[in-house]
């Protein structure tokens, strides 16, 4: 359902006349660390998003664009962090604008964190962004998230062998339910700390 | 690779028959770009599920509803 | 060595171009010189796989761009086909070995019951009936009945009628000794009377109840399925299956709808659907007073439906043929049906309420002074008499010319105008329908007249408003007379 992908966005965009003001919050956000979500709609990125960064949300145009980007705080272990969601993303090479915001704030909001988020079901087409963004050398850790559907189609994942393999983070989650989002949290502390070392 | 005369397109297949995808004659890069993100990728088995109003098929775990015009540029081997 | 592993495109020999590809990727890293802040191997791969901006950049910073771009040109040339493809296939069978080692499947046993469900949602034997039950339950019993019909009802009669409007007329007729200011804030056209009456007691319950039908739709999965059923007639009015998201929305609030009308693909797309829009598709608000105003007439209520559904198509079929461009193509997932999550849909609607209200009651205080204004003046009452001719020619008495007035304001106003003036029986069946369809094609109103111009430009903006304005009421000229003359009562 990628097309409805802008809808709460533009809602925002309404929303974001009003809270201007806050705008001026990012300029103090600025020693924090950053994680960035990516992945493709319908992922339950906004889920994730949400659980993270709670109701203190600011969303604005991306300079230049008519893409909003969400951005909120969150306390993640001892540290606070800046987190952004972008908008759907499907693969490093941009077809849409959304896509293009999304690989332009990569490169230069420098995250600390990237987190891509992905369909458990759908690993199979997914996986490849995850590749494509440990091979940019960004500090990518991956959420395999629907972990829940996943076992209703009988699926079972090794996540420890996957991170493994990909050495990066990798946590299950089962978002929309609430399922491992604690021990997600977890990684991307222990995550942080091991990269600001 | 294999020839390109062999294989028929997607919509040729019958519902509920499965093939393997074999290539993607799409005209535009963006089509092509757009349903190799959706996964619709050589190799992978395609199952067509229904034909009207508008196709739709299965790949992975990932189902995808097309046109006509899209879907003949999917190149398929029935297996 | 695990953390390297993923980036090698030469380790199996699914394709013998591979061992190029990376060959040349190697030989671009080194000439890389300056930093990108993505690794060199990723700026390497993505000017392979012709990435426009990376290679504008490159082409930038980089000295010796030259010998870069004959590298790629070069494995351009000896591989047959696009590079991304060759690419995107070797990346995917890499993924396939690392899944292969990841993920265990058991036998699939999916719920039938769900699959079932999934399954009647997209036949189109079983898809269609489900589609107007939805429609029928979802906009005409909750939006229509509900909304429209209970909720305003209470808020409108037990609230406002009953308590808000005396008092607020008391006080300020006690307070404020001038006439014309005691009718801007209060009495018939005042901005509390009626601007905040309409927006609070008509308005908001419409609205609201449609976005939370919207919004349970939205989550629930369904929007795909209905676009893939409706693919197949929508092309034949320039647009494809995706653009049933807008068009949908478009009965909750147009102006909405043109806003996210930028998501379709191209150009012709967006001004087909824009057009539409403004024409053809009734806002909630608009709906919801016409419902109510039809509703205890459902011949009438059939042809209003079928006389809008009928222009929808032939305006569009029209526009489709007249206007350039390529065909549009259609293509989306199919997500499974979810159990939409109560705390989501609430906050969507929620927040959508709140984008309307904010944008919303402005516009009916602002058009409140305008009516008062105009009231004032002198100035309404010249362009009522005007529209005389016009309102005769539809067979309509010439206070029916107040509620298009209104209309211009905002799109429910003036149906709700219609409403007061059924209610004062001042119009017949054939009035009634004549009157809301041509309402319904009437001007958009000035929010969405402000959204047209700025995602479509002035010129495109005019031109659909000036194509809009006669034809609605040449329309309902047509209307009245058809039905005239074949004697219809309703």
């Amino acid at each position: 359902m990628d097309c409805c992908r802008n809808k709460r966005s533009i809602f925002s965009y309404f929303k974001n006349g009003i809270s201007k003001s806050q705008c001026d919050e990012r300029e103090k956000q600025s020693k924090k660390r950053k994680l960035v979500l990516v992945g493709t709609p319908n992922v339950g990125k906004s889920v994730i998003f949400n659980y993270l960064t709670g109701s203190y949300v600011t969303v604005s145009n991306y300079p230049g664009t008519t893409v909003e980007v969400s951005r909120g705080t969150s306390k993640i272990g001892n540290e606070l962090y800046e987190v952004i969601d972008t908008p759907g993303m499907y693969s490093l090479i941009p077809i849409t604008e959304e896509e293009r915001v999304t690989r332009t704030l990569l490169l230069e909001e420098e995250p600390d964190i990237v987190v891509h988020v992905v369909d458990a079901k759908n690993l199979e087409r997914m996986l490849p962004l995850t590749l494509q963004l440990i091979e940019a050398g960004l500090p990518v850790m991956l959420v395999v998230n629907m972990m829940d559907e996943a076992e209703r189609i009988g699926r079972t994942i090794d996540i420890e062998k996957l991170s493994r393999i990909l050495g990066i983070p990798v946590a299950a989650t089962a978002a929309a339910i609430n399922r491992g989002m604690t021990e997600f949290k977890r990684k991307v502390a222990e995550y942080g700390e091991k990269r600001a070392a | 690779m294999v020839a390109k005369d062999s294989g028929v397109n997607l919509t040729e297949l019958g519902v509920g028959e499965k093939a393997t995808i074999l290539r993607i004659d799409a005209k535009d890069k963006k089509t092509l770009n757009k349903l190799m993100a959706l996964g619709v990728l050589p190799g992978m088995t395609v199952m067509l599920m229904q034909k009207f109003p508008s196709l739709v098929f299965k790949v992975g775990n990932t189902r995808i509803a097309a046109d006509e015009a899209i879907s003949k540029n999917i190149i398929v081997m029935k297996n | 060595m695990a953390r390297k592993e993923p980036l090698e495109y030469h380790d199996f020999n699914t394709h013998r171009n591979f061992n190029e590809i990376e060959k040349a990727a190697r030989d671009i890293e080194v000439l890389l010189k300056s930093d990108y802040r993505l690794s060199k191997r990723s700026i390497a791969l993505l000017l392979l796989q012709e990435d426009e901006e990376i290679t504008a950049l490159v082409r930038r910073k980089e000295k010796d761009f030259d010998t870069i771009d004959k590298i790629i040109q070069k494995t351009r040339k000896a591989c047959p086909e696009p590079l991304q493809y060759l690419i995107t296939l070797e990346r995917q069978s890499k993924v396939d070995r690392i899944l292969r080692e990841v993920i265990s499947a058991r036998e699939k046993r999916e719920s039938s019951f769900e699959q079932w469900l999934d399954d009647i949602t997209i036949k189109p034997l079983t898809g269609v009936p489900l589609l107007f039950l939805v429609l029928y339950f979802g906009l005409y019993k909750f939006v229509g009945q509900f909304g429209a019909g209970t909720v305003v009802d209470f808020i409108e009669g037990n609230i406002f009628e009953a308590y808000v409007n005396p008092w607020i007329n008391h006080i300020v007729v006690s307070l404020i000794p001038y006439k014309p200011i005691q009718q801007l804030l209060a009495l018939d056209y005042g901005i509390i009377t009626l601007g905040i009456r309409y927006a609070v007691a008509i308005i908001l319950p419409i609205v609201g109840t449609f976005f939370l039908v919207f919004s349970i739709i939205e989550d629930s999965g369904y929007l795909p399925r209905l676009a893939l059923l409706v693919d197949r007639v929508f092309k034949k009015i320039g647009l494809n299956g995706r653009a049933v998201i807008p068009m949908t929305l478009g009965f909750g609030c147009d102006t909405m709808a043109t806003l996210v009308s930028r998501t379709l693909e191209t150009r012709r797309e967006r001004i087909i659907a824009t057009l539409l829009l403004a024409l053809a598709i009734p806002c909630s608000a608009q709906l919801g007073v016409i419902l109510a105003l039809l509703s205890g007439r459902p011949y009438a209520m059939g042809v209003w439906v079928g006389f809008i559904l009928l222009v929808f198509l032939f305006i569009g079929y029209l526009t489709a043929k007249i206007l350039p461009g390529e065909r549009p193509s259609f293509y989306m997932e199919v997500p499974p049906l979810r159990m939409p999550k109560i705390s989501n849909v609430l906050e969507k609607t929620f927040s959508r309420m709140q984008w309307y209200f904010l944008e919303i009651v402005p516009m009916f205080i602002l058009a409140s002074v305008l009516i008062w204004f105009g009231k004032m003046t002198g100035l309404f009452d010249m362009i009522v008499h005007a529209l005389a001719p016009v309102m005769n020619a539809m067979g309509l008495p010439e206070k029916a010319a107040e509620a298009f007035l209104f209309g211009f304001f905002r799109r429910d106003y003036g149906a709700a105008g219609l409403y007061d003036l059924q209610k004062s029986g001042a119009l017949n069946g054939v009035q009634m329908v004549v009157a809301s369809a041509t309402l319904t094609l009437f001007v958009p109103c000035i929010a969405q007249f402000s959204i047209m111009v700025k995602e479509r430009g002035v010129k495109t903006a005019l031109a659909i408003v000036g194509f809009i304005v006669p034809f609605a009421f040449i329309s309902g000229v047509a209307l009245n007379w058809v039905l005239n003359t074949l004697g219809v009562t309703l």
